[in-house]
Formats: C-alpha cells, sequence, structure tokens
C-alpha cells in the first residue's frame, strides 16, 4: 500500500474510533449520578438558579441536540464551557496538558535510557547476576504503584537528603518563563534561561522517574525476551562467523528486529499515563491534566469530562499511527509485506 | 560509554548550576496548603471555600465578621435601617484604594451589586428575591431598597464584594448585559496576575491547578499594623496528598496547613519542633439527617430511639478528640446559639423505651444510613451507631456513597435515605442560613435538607423571623424555632467541629471567624522570626 494510502485509510478509521468514544463517553458523563449545577451551585442555590445555570449549559435541551451542538462546537475549539472553572474546557486544557505531556515525555526518556539497554544487557549476559539482578528491578518497578515510588522518592531524596524539591514544576520564587509551549523544560531553553531550565528539572525528576519505574520493568522484560529470541537465529551466528563486532550485532542485528515490541508498549504508555498518571500529580501537587480529569469526574463536569477524554482518545490514535509508521520503518519486511498483500 | 558520561555530567552540573534561581530579597511569604482548587476568583461567582479565601483578600466587602460573628464595619463606616426594614444606607469610609489606584465610590457598590445580580451565580441567591435596587445617594452613600423585610441583611454582606466599575467595564466583552457586555466574566476567569479588588493582597500569578499568589497592596485602607513584619506575599499551593504535606511543614517549605487533613496528622505536625496546631471550635455541626418522611424514622420514637443510641462520647474522646458534644443545631460560634435547648445523651434504656413506643415496634425495620465515600470519621460513627442499635435488636444498614450520588439520592422523598451523616456551617453568621436551609419546606430536596421536615409551624416562625428586624425579637424566634427541632429530632446533633490549622512557630495571628475561609484573612498575620 502507498504510504498516502494507508495515511488516509488510518486517517478515517481514527474519525470513526473518536466519533464513537464520543458518544460513549457523552452518554455515560451524563449518567453519572449527581446534578453538575446543582453541585457547582451548592445546596443554598434556589432552584431558579439551578435551573438557569442548567439553561446556561444547554442541559434542558433533548440528548442528541445537546451531543450536536457539542460536535459542532468542536469544529471551532470550544468544548464548552466548565462547571467548575466557568471558562472554556479548551482554554483549561491548553494549561493543564502540557504539564502532563512534559512529565510522561521525561518518563518515556527513563523508561528507553534505562530499560532498553537494562534488556539488552540482560539478554547479553542471561543468567549472570546483571540479568538476575535486572528481574529484580523490573518486578518491583512492575509491582510498586508509581504513588509509592514518589513517595519514597520524596521522603528519600527530598526530605532525607534534601537534594531534590518536594513538588510542583519551579521554586516558588523562580520566574515562570514566557509560555510557548507550556513545556517548562522547553519553553525555559528557548527564553535562554538557564536558571528556571536547571529547576524545572530538578522539579520533574521525582515525578517522572515515579512514573517510569513501571514502564522501566516493563520494557526490560520485553526487551530481553525479544532479543533472546533474536539472538538463536542462524543470520546472528553467521553474522558473528563473519567477524562482525559484538557491539554491532547487538544493537543493528538483534536490538532492531526485537524493538517492535517494545516501542509499541512505550507507544501505548505514553497515551494511557496521560488519564493514569493522576495519583503522581497528586502526590507532587503537579498541575497536569489526569488530576484535571479525575476532578471533572468528582464534580460531574461534563464538558471537561467529554474534552479529557477526547484528548487521551486523540493521544491513543496519533502514537497508534506513529508507532505503526515507525514499525514499518524498523522493520522492512512489514513494509514488504504489506505491499506484497495489496499487489 | 563515553558519552553516557558526558551526559551524566552535563544533567549534574545543569541541576547542581543552574537550579540556584529565586534566592529573593528577605521577604515574608506564607506558604498555605489547600486541598482544593481555586475554581474562580470572580466575587460574584464563587461559592466554596478555597474561591472565598480568594475573595475576602483580594477584595473588600461592607462589612467583616470578628470572632464572635457580630459583623463589624469595613468599608462601611456606618449603616442604618429603616424601621419598616425596607431600606439599608451604608456610609462608606473615603479615600478608599482599589488595586489601580482608584477610589472606592457608591457608584462601585451599585454596579457590583448589580453585577452579581445579573449574573445569578455564586451567592447571587442570598438577595435576587431581596433587593429590588440599589441608589446612589452621594460619592459615599449607597441604599439598598428591599422588596420585603430580611433581618438577616447585613449578616449577608461579607458575601458581597465590592468590584472596581471601571476596570470592570475596560475588559468588558460582548455579551447578553447590554452595554455591560459580559461584565467583564470572561476576563475574570483567564486573567492571571489582574484583580478588580480593593483588598489586603492583590492577585499576582494564577498556575491553575497548582498555586495562586497574592502579593501585598501597600495602600490598603486598613493599613498594615504590623509594619515589616507582615506577610509579604502568600503562595496557595494544592496538595490532596496528607504525607507530602506533612513532609513540606516539617522542612519548612509549608507555613500554614489548612484545615482538610486527618486529626492525627495535626497531632503529628504540633510535635514537630519547627511547628504548632491550633483548635478552634468551629461552626461547623456534624449531623446525622433524618428522613422524616420515609419508614420507620417517619415516627418521632424511632428518632427519638436513634438520638439516645447514639454514643456521643466516643465521638468527642476518641473519634473527634476535642469536638466537644453539639447542643442543637447552631454551633456556639454563632449567634442566636440557644445554649438551653436540650442534649441528648448515650443511654441504651431510654432507646428501648422510645422504641418499644413506637408504632413499627416489634417489627422495626432496616433503617438505612449513608455518609459520603473518603470521610473515615463518618464511617466510624455509622459503625458506632450500628453496633449500638445492634444491642436492642435493630438493623442499621451502612451504605457508603459518592458525594454526587448522595446529592441525587436526596432530590426525592422516597430515594432520601433514612440517615445521612454530613456536616454544615452556615453561609453567613446567623441562625437563619442553617433554619432555612435545612427545615423550610421551600429549600427542600439539597443534602441540607434531607431531612424533608415540611412542618408548616417550622416553616410559619422562620417566615416571621426573616422578615424581624428586631435583633431581639428574632433571636427570641430562633431560639424557640431551635427548641421545637430538638422535640421534633430530624437530627442526631452529634458535634460542633473543632477545625485544626497547623503552621510554623513564627505564624501568629490567626483570628477564627464563623464563616467559610473567613479565618484565612492574611491581614491578621504577622511573622514572629
Amino acid at each position: 500500500m502507498k504510504f498516502s494510502q494507508f495515511l488516509i485509510r488510518r486517517l478515517l478509521y481514527s474519525i470513526l474510533v473518536l466519533l464513537g468514544l464520543s458518544i460513549l463517553i457523552f452518554t455515560i458523563a451524563r449518567i453519572l449520578p449527581g446534578d453538575p449545577a446543582r453541585l457547582a451551585l451548592g445546596p443554598f442555590a434556589p432552584e431558579e438558579q439551578v435551573e438557569h445555570l442548567r439553561h446556561k449549559m444547554g442541559m434542558d435541551k433533548p440528548l442528541p441536540l445537546q451531543y450536536w451542538n457539542y460536535i459542532r462546537g468542536l469544529f471551532y475549539g470550544d468544548l464548552g464551557l466548565s462547571f467548575v472553572t466557568r471558562r472554556n474546557v479548551a482554554l483549561d486544557i491548553t494549561h493543564y496538558l502540557p504539564a502532563t505531556v512534559e512529565l510522561i515525555t521525561m518518563a518515556i526518556f527513563w523508561v528507553f535510557v534505562i530499560g532498553v539497554p537494562l534488556g539488552v544487557l540482560s539478554a547479553r549476559y542471561k543468567d549472570g547476576w546483571l540479568d538476575n539482578t535486572s528481574r529484580v528491578i523490573a518486578f518491583v518497578g512492575v509491582s510498586v504503584p508509581p504513588f509509592v515510588v514518589g513517595l519514597i522518592g520524596q521522603l528519600v531524596f527530598s526530605y532525607v537528603l534534601g537534594i531534590l524539591p518536594t513538588t510542583g514544576r519551579l521554586a516558588l520564587l523562580t520566574p515562570t518563563p514566557p509560555t510557548i509551549t507550556g513545556l517548562l523544560l522547553l519553553d525555559s531553553l528557548i527564553a535562554g534561561n538557564f536558571g528556571t531550565f536547571g529547576d524545572a528539572l530538578k522539579h520533574i525528576l521525582l515525578p517522572s522517574f515515579a512514573v517510569a519505574m513501571t514502564g522501566i520493568g516493563q520494557i526490560t522484560r520485553i526487551t530481553r525476551a525479544g532479543m533472546i529470541d533474536v539472538l538463536n537465529k542462524d543470520y546472528i551466528e553467521a553474522a558473528r562467523a563473519f567477524g562482525i563486532p559484538d557491539c554491532y550485532v547487538t544493537f543493528k542485528y538483534v536490538l532492531k528486529p526485537s524493538f517492535i515490541a517494545p516501542m509499541t508498549i512505550l507507544g501505548l504508555s505514553f497515551a494511557s499515563q496521560l488519564g493514569n498518571a493522576f495519583l503522581v500529580e497528586t502526590v507532587f501537587a503537579w498541575p497536569g491534566i489526569a488530576k484535571y480529569g479525575i476532578r471533572a469526574i468528582l464534580r460531574k463536569d461534563f464538558n471537561a469530562i467529554m474534552g479529557v477524554v477526547l484528548i487521551i482518545g486523540l493521544a491513543f490514535v496519533m502514537v497508534n499511527f506513529i508507532v505503526d509508521v515507525l514499525a514499518g520503518y524498523i522493520d522492512p519486511r512489514i513494509r514488504i509485506q504489506e505491499e506484497t498483500i495489496e499487489e | 560509554m563515553k558519552r553516557f558520561s558526558i551526559l551524566l555530567v552535563t544533567l549534574l552540573v545543569l541541576l547542581a548550576g543552574f537550579g540556584c534561581v529565586g534566592q529573593a530579597a528577605e521577604q515574608n511569604i506564607l506558604v498555605m496548603s489547600v486541598n482544593q482548587e481555586f475554581g474562580t476568583i470572580d466575587p460574584a461567582r464563587g461559592s466554596d471555600y478555597t474561591e472565598l479565601l480568594a475573595m475576602y483578600n483580594i477584595y473588600s466587602t461592607l462589612v467583616f465578621p470578628d470572632s464572635a460573628g457580630v459583623s463589624q464595619p469595613k468599608l462601611a463606616e456606618s449603616w442604618t435601617a429603616s424601621p419598616d426594614g425596607l431600606t439599608y444606607t451604608f456610609k462608606l469610609k473615603k479615600g478608599v484604594k482599589f488595586h489601580d489606584g482608584s477610589e472606592l465610590t457608591a457608584e462601585d457598590v451599585k454596579f457590583s451589586m448589580d453585577r452579581m445580580l445579573a449574573l445569578r451565580d455564586g451567592y447571587s441567591w442570598l438577595w435576587s428575591k431581596i433587593i429590588k435596587e440599589t441608589t446612589v445617594e452621594d460619592s459615599y452613600t449607597v441604599t439598598f431598597h428591599l422588596s420585603k423585610p430580611f433581618g438577616p441583611f447585613v449578616s449577608t454582606l461579607p458575601l458581597f464584594s465590592i468590584v472596581n466599575k471601571d476596570t470592570i467595564l475596560a475588559h468588558k466583552e460582548p455579551g447578553e448585559f447590554g452595554e455591560f457586555g459580559d461584565y467583564g466574566s470572561h476576563w475574570l476567569s483567564v486573567t492571571e496576575t489582574e484583580d478588580a479588588g480593593s483588598g489586603p493582597y492583590k492577585l499576582k500569578a494564577h498556575d491553575r491547578g497548582h498555586k495562586i499568589v497574592f502579593e501585598r497592596f501597600p495602600n490598603y485602607f486598613e493599613g498594615w499594623p504590623h509594619g515589616d513584619k507582615s506577610v509579604d506575599e502568600v503562595h496557595i499551593v494544592l496538595l490532596h496528598e496528607n504525607a507530602t504535606v506533612k513532609m513540606m511543614l516539617r522542612k519548612g517549605e509549608l507555613s500554614l496547613v489548612d484545615h482538610y487533613r486527618t486529626y492525627e496528622d495535626y497531632q503529628e505536625m504540633d510535635s514537630y519542633p519547627n511547628a504548632k496546631a491550633i483548635a478552634f471550635d468551629s461552626s461547623y455541626i456534624v449531623a446525622a439527617k433524618i428522613n422524616t418522611k420515609i419508614a420507620p424514622t417517619d415516627d418521632i420514637h424511632i428518632r427519638r430511639m436513634l438520638a439516645w443510641a447514639f454514643d456521643y462520647k466516643m465521638v468527642t474522646d476518641v473519634i473527634r478528640k476535642g469536638s466537644p458534644q453539639a447542643r442543637g443545631v447552631i454551633a456556639s460560634t454563632i449567634p442566636g446559639h440557644n445554649p438551653r435547648v436540650f442534649q441528648y445523651h448515650y443511654d441504651l434504656d431510654k432507646a428501648r423505651e422510645e422504641m418499644m413506643l413506637s408504632k413499627y415496634y416489634p417489627n422495626i425495620p432496616d433503617v438505612v444510613i449513608t455518609y459520603p465515600s473518603g470521610t473515615e470519621d463518618r464511617r466510624k460513627m455509622a459503625l458506632l451507631l450500628q453496633e449500638s442499635l445492634t444491642k436492642i435488636g435493630v438493623n442499621l444498614v451502612i451504605r457508603e456513597e459518592e458525594w454526587g450520588r448522595i446529592t441525587e439520592l436526596v432530590t426525592t422523598v422516597e430515594t432520601t435515605p433514612n440517615i445521612c451523616i454530613t456536616s454544615q456551617t452556615p453561609t453567613y453568621p446567623d441562625p437563619d442560613a442553617l433554619l432555612y436551609a435545612m427545615y423550610h419546606s421551600d429549600a427542600a430536596g439539597t443534602w441540607m435538607s434531607s431531612e424533608w421536615l415540611q412542618n408548616p409551624i417550622i416553616d410559619q416562625l422562620i417566615d416571621q423571623e426573616r422578615v424581624t428586624v428586631d435583633k431581639e425579637e428574632r433571636m427570641h424566634i430562633m431560639n424557640i424555632i431551635q427548641q421545637i427541632i430538638i422535640e421534633d429530632c430530624p437530627d442526631i446533633f452529634i458535634d460542633n467541629m473543632v477545625v485544626h490549622n497547623a503552621m510554623q512557630n513564627y505564624v501568629m495571628g490567626l483570628t477564627w471567624r464563623p464563616i467559610m475561609s473567613a479565618w484565612y484573612y492574611f491581614h491578621d498575620l504577622w511573622f514572629e522570626k
């Protein structure tokens, strides 16, 4: 299949998926218990004031019409008003999303630089002390909840050793760089403010590592398993027999073909953490979209729930697409196989 | 390996060298924790505890309650009420400045009330059926014309903040309010560094979901009696996790901890060498609200049985140690509390006697009790009551529910559980705030009124006290209401919550005021370092 055809097909599938997701979440959000207008105004507000807010938020219209108005608004970037903040959910999302994106990007970085090499070394020195140690690290990473890792990290590095901050994205008196992307690390570099960059880096270390622990455990084991499988192939033995350096064999001929599964996991992990990182965000007072989403559910803030779920859905769709493209790039057999089937 | 070493060294240099920022000149910076986000800082829209906290510090009000809940002049120099209670005229202090330097006048007061009523949000319901018109007599005199007498009117005014008319209109956007556009509501919902207030603090920064920062307004009209010791900046940080809060207080990163942590947390924080915990007798009452319209709690004898069967001492001595048992629906810190109303105590014999008088005896149907999920102390209270009732052969079914679910259940009589354990505090420092919201038939259908009392005598008495202007006469009527409530027993009044705060030893001046968040008035505070 040509790449353009692949792109169009994936785009159409994505739209269908997001449409289905929007209908599902729209319905579920409205059958959750609680009256959001009453929750927003409190118990003392008279019924007519509650009715007024319901009317203002369009809740008195038939459900299909509410849904249609919502979808129409999406095309103008209007995600509706939040019951809690009384402002457009799109504005709220542009504020909260970058914080979580930055956090999980950093977490994926840790997973990549720690998990993958650990998996490679475990496969290379299979059943040795390094393999056994990485096995323990992996099990701990998968078993211990991220927020527990976060709390222990705070206790050790922040309280006992005092070398890392406890909470937040920046120290109290650190000036916030001009907002360009909302990613503090990037924005501070763009502004040439290296002091703020260093402070932001210090603040993101602990929470990103807490989020990364589970992924490190998973990627280590998956990389190891994939590599052991490839190491037993004839062409590897042939490569070694031809005198190709061990390092080259390991990274080009072994790791590359076995990296499809870890890459897929990394991609899915990125998208899922947009919603799942809320406990770590809570522990570290990280103003991210995961925490915003939980607050929206608890306060039955319809539009905010829809906005967050659609963003996470979009992230999954995009990540899946990128992973598929990268898979074809890393393993040409996938591209050739697809082209052969098409013919 | 070489590349990795270079990367590691670079990282360490960045961390060590470039992380050292923000070493500002010596300032008194108060860092406070809260467990709830600031939804809005628009004083015409806010209604929860963090929004009120912002309101009281950024904006000013005509009156403000003291520790006893009595409204004291603030922006108002004085006020008078007409004998028929239909007009209230306020004389404003001269020379009060907004944060932009302009003077606060009667025009701003009128504009603020008109804006509040037009937006129909926040606490506008307090005045929407009461205020007919607001008029400006002169630059410093404003009159509220009421459509009917409203006894607690002045007590409600701490919830009415004055905004800068010129600033609001300078930021207005197209909207439904004619020449006033949207009344600046969009601007106030998005601004992160500006406000329209005259309060002791200005908005400096608002990082939503993380923190809000106030900075001292040097020209605040009440001055700064503590001089250089006053708080220069307030950083209010959103922290849900109690372990994190304790750690930060111990490290000195937090100056003041909010009142939503557990009793054990405050005990622990009090033991830190650098910190202390203080307690206030609050205006919060914890009550088990009884549905008086469904079986078996529609029978007064069953309700009295429940009141006699509750072990209050276990609550005041163990579960919520230090909180005194509640005496009636009005806390002792609110003017109008009747200290002579009858107070139940734990007595299973009396509970049994009441049970035997019930029309349902000997086959008492199951009683269903619910409480909001995540409230450990209320779960324990439910278990306490269950244990007691088991001893006299009554089955109590415990159901933990999400708060949203509870607010939905209580909208009809049939779905409201027999008992619901909640806490309540008056919106304004007057018994009317609770009596009306809990017991008047017009207020039925909310979690505050899950008793479904619908007693015409109570309705009549409440209506009467609301239109009575004479203070003593009002108090007399409200005393009678409190006594009737005790006799009818629509609630088990459990305890008068003690509110705790923890803070660094050098933080001084936190002063209790009996309405939500009014004690977080940072102008009171100073540092003794």
